[in-house]
């Protein structure tokens, strides 16, 4: 039995069946099925000891009990579902959440378009609220929250409050936890609140291999990213190289438990070992040859910039290289990146490094180049835009519609992320009905003809091969089919859209008579078709997944 | 890391403009180090919604925030006090 013990809620412990994209569908709320089905298929619960340790878990916890148990606590992970089991001994409850609260992208996105709680938000509430966690609160335990999404209380002051959180850890925990959960077995007073600076980063020797095993085999291979993008926080971090033998060792940890492949995690996978931005081919090869030889299945990345993408294949063939080094094992390599926009004005503003070791003058061309790349290599993105930003134009989404236009030859899904201000969380409905333009409009349905059209290729030809996956393959193409005539008749469900928000900003009917009309229309012809929308690209995730 | 530690007292009723200006001059005459805070008496888990806020969206540097007095205002506190003699 634990005196500190470590959890997070189910749609986080979990390894969506095997198919990292499959945790995209936990960002959503439950679309046409019961919130019951919907996280069974998306998050089935993980095999548990006696103890309710989960055989896997989210790979920041297993950072942090790997540093208790290092320094010697009788610390472990939990599974949600058996904390009880540990109510007479637990001292300290550590969490540990990518998006607590569900502000962050793309759970912010679905809640806005559909007007429904995501149930990742939904399923961390019932936790809190849960009378284990209640209990243990009652019985004097120490609650600590960290973790990427540890931001998100700022906005939740009064949940804070009323779960009785002691304390909010923001930053990298390695360097901190260890005083804390020490001064909480103490009963000393904690700090209320703790960020911790870049500055305070954990050195390489700071950061623990983890003792068991992480969600879908993923391990960190970096941290932090030299190109300093404004919608992102990672960049502030200082850049760190893991070394390979530790990248090794956790390999080893997850072969131990069980899981055959691997996710190399890093914000740009091509920047290992690299000289600022630009990617060298020596510590990227060693590195897949490694872990080739380590591995019985495959390799993904975790994500990828395009400007990295284009170097290093123009100036060291190094995709090519790596792809036919992997072949001998799998047909095609899945991994996130970031077009963001097709705006060279909002590139400039919001990313002005991103194209580096490229102008940002260049970024569409560094996007189509790398996309081009990965196609004759089979390196299939799942690409996100970001819509809405806030200093972008009508002129610079129709940009953004323009390259993907230009992208309709390559394989990849991409799916549009609306940026959501924190200030509109507080009237989603509001923030929805304002917010979406025409333009934003056109460039989801340009995501959506791009989408339809190569995920039917990517299940085809590389997804679900063979006699045995005959069914799921048919449930799939069902699906998109599905998808293609709900969204057949899209063109006049955006007019009737448009039309509805023009109206509105220019009745000068009673206000009474205008609520009554519009609302209704808003819920019924709008939320049809951002539904079905948001429902696809939740799909697409799927099927990459 | 250096800390440096500050004491904040009558926060309910301060203008926060004030109060920023405070913690602007605050930090950068103990620059680079990370800093400490005692909301006390008064303030609450919104005010240390507001500074936390603040300090994360202007300063790059390490934080602390308790909701209490610390045991003593020895040497290494700064105390800022913005009760009904401040004038505030």
């Amino acid at each position: 039995m634990f005196e500190v013990v470590l959890t997070t809620e189910r749609t986080m412990m979990t390894d969506h069946h095997g198919k990292e994209f499959i945790g995209f569908m936990a960002t959503g709320p439950a679309i046409g099925v019961p919130e019951q089905l919907w996280l069974w298929a998306c998050c089935p619960k993980p095999k548990v000891d006696k103890l309710g340790r989960p055989l896997i878990a989210p790979y920041g916890l297993r950072k942090i009990e790997a540093k208790l148990q290092d320094t010697g606590y009788n610390a472990a992970i939990v599974d949600p579902d058996h904390l009880g089991k540990h109510l007479d001994t637990m001292k300290v409850l550590l969490l540990s959440h990518h998006d607590y609260f569900a502000y962050g992208p793309p759970s912010s996105e679905w809640w806005l378009i559909t007007g429904q709680e995501p149930v990742n938000r939904r399923s961390f509430i019932k936790l809190m609220e849960s009378p284990v966690v209640r209990e243990a609160k009652k019985r004097g335990v120490r609650i600590i929250a960290g973790g990427p999404a540890a931001w998100q209380w700022l906005w939740e002051l009064a949940a804070w409050e009323k779960w009785g959180i002691d304390t909010i850890v923001d930053g990298e925990g390695e360097r901190v936890v260890v005083d804390l959960v020490e001064k909480a077995l103490r009963g000393e007073e904690l700090p209320k609140y703790v960020y911790v600076s870049p500055r305070e980063a954990p050195s390489i020797e700071e950061i623990p291999t983890i003792k068991g095993a992480s969600v879908n085999g993923l391990v960190e291979i970096m941290r932090g990213c030299p190109r300093g993008c404004r919608f992102c926080s990672v960049t502030l971090r200082p850049l760190r190289f893991i070394p390979i033998e530790k990248i090794l060792q956790e390999i080893e940890v997850n072969l131990r438990a069980g899981i055959r492949n691997v996710v190399l995690h890093s914000e740009d996978v091509l920047l290992y070992g690299a000289d600022g931005v630009k990617p060298r081919p020596e510590p990227l090869i060693k590195l897949h040859q490694e872990v080739m030889k380590k591995i019985p299945g495959t390799i993904a990345w975790a994500h990828a910039s395009l400007s990295a993408v284009k170097y290093s294949e123009e100036n060291y063939k190094l995709i090519s290289t790596i792809m036919g080094m992997l072949s001998e094992k799998q047909e095609m390599l899945g991994v996130e990146v970031g077009i963001e926009t097709g705006s060279v004005n909002l590139a400039k503003k919001i990313m002005p490094a991103k194209a580096l070791p490229y102008r940002a003058e260049e970024w569409p061309e560094v996007v189509k180049d790398a996309f081009a790349i990965m196609h004759d290599n089979h390196v299939v993105p799942a690409a996100t835009l970001i819509l809405g930003l806030p200093e972008e134009t009508p002129d610079d989404v129709l940009k953004t519609a323009e390259l993907i236009d230009d992208l309709k030859s390559y394989r990849s899904l991409i799916v549009p992320m609306l940026f959501v201000p924190m200030g509109a969380l507080k009237n989603m409905e509001k923030f929805r009905r304002e917010s979406l333009t025409r333009e934003h409009i056109e460039v989801m349905k340009a995501c959506l003809r791009h989408d339809l059209y190569w995920a039917r290729d990517i299940i085809a030809k590389f997804y679900f091969k063979g006699l045995p996956y005959a069914p799921l393959r048919f449930f799939l193409q069902s699906f998109i089919s599905y998808v293609e005539r709900k969204t057949a008749n899209l063109d006049a469900l955006i007019e009737d859209f448009l039309k509805e928000k023009t109206e509105k900003k220019t009745a000068a009917t009673s206000l009474q008579k205008v609520a009554g009309v519009s609302r209704k229309k808003q819920n019924v012809v709008p939320n049809n078709l951002l539904e079905i929308l948001s429902l696809f690209f939740i799909g697409v995730f799927w099927i990459l997944g | 890391m250096n800390r440096a530690t500050l004491v904040l007292k009558g926060l309910h009723n301060a203008d926060p403009k004030t109060v920023y200006k405070s913690l602007m001059r605050f930090i950068a005459s103990n620059h680079p180090a990370d800093l400490v805070i005692y909301l006390c008496d008064e303030g609450g888990i919104e005010m240390l919604g507001k500074l936390a806020y603040f300090i994360g969206n202007n300063f790059s540097i390490g934080l602390e925030i308790y909701l209490s007095c610390p045991e003593s205002l020895g040497a290494g506190y700064e105390l800022l006090d913005f009760g009904k003699n401040s004038g505030l």
